[in-house]
């Protein structure tokens, strides 16, 4: 159960994070995940990538989840041997999969740029909306 | 803790040419920052457009979506876009999505 929007992490083999939601949510996790990064040694390519992947996840969630405006969006990262997971939930209903539309030059492209670049992602709605990705290797 | 998104804009207009300089990070909170920016110098008359991105250490789609809008209505409107190409970081986005290939990267900024 979540009370007022704080931020508390632990930065070891893994990350959680409860987001204000709000426009800066994204710089915060990207922030909070360069801290993770830096602990855990990863190649410059794959901390790029996991910045990217995780900045256009949160974007979503504050942008469009259904949920209630004063709900926090949910950060959870780990990395182990190499393979790193993340998981933004929001309290949304979740979302209809839909492909980009390549004429049109707005929106879309955070789940197409899930799908070019993570080793693996998924959506599950089980009281909330879960959105999550691994990257894996040298990417 | 908190983090909020470090952005900075340098913006300058002679004859005709409009340069930017960005720094900082480009995301859905400062790229709506840095197009305001943009149409003012088009709108002031700008035949050319300069958008110097050395100083960006991240770019997600937000950004990505401005250049290709920016591209796009340059080809339309008849002006000349001109992008300095970011550093490795914030090259991700462009290279994962092949736009890299068709926005008017340049690698060093012209002198007047």
């Amino acid at each position: 159960m979540h009370e007022a929007p704080t931020e508390h992490a632990r930065v070891k083999d893994s990350l959680e994070l409860e987001l204000e939601r709000g426009n800066q949510a994204p710089a915060v996790a990207r922030a909070a995940l360069r801290g993770l990064c830096h602990e855990r040694g990863l190649s410059p390519s794959l901390r790029h990538t996991l910045a990217l992947l995780t900045s256009e996840v949160v974007s979503n969630a504050v942008l469009h989840s259904d949920g209630p405006a004063e709900a926090p969006i949910l950060l959870q990262a780990s990395i182990d041997s190499g393979r790193v997971r993340v998981a933004v939930s929001d309290a949304g209903e979740g979302f209809i999969e839909k492909p980009r539309d390549r004429d049109r030059c707005g929106g879309g492209y955070g789940l197409y740029l899930l799908q070019k670049a993570a080793s693996s992602w998924g959506v599950e709605s089980r009281g909330g909306t879960q959105v999550w990705f691994e990257l894996s290797g040298e990417i | 803790m908190v983090r909020a998104t470090q952005f900075e804009i340098e913006c300058d207009f002679q004859e005709q040419t409009g340069r930017l300089a960005a720094s900082g990070e480009l995301d859905m909170v400062s790229a709506p920052v840095l197009e305001k920016q943009a149409l003012e110098l088009l709108e002031r008359g700008a035949s050319e457009l300069i958008i110097d991105l050395r100083g960006l250490t991240f770019v997600d789609s937000s950004g990505l979506r401005l250049f290709i809008a920016l591209n796009q209505r340059a080809t339309a409107d008849d002006w000349k876009l001109a992008l300095i190409r970011p550093p490795e970081p914030a090259l991700t986005v462009f290279r994962i999505t092949r736009a890299e290939e068709n926005l008017p990267f340049v690698d060093h900024p012209r002198t007047p």
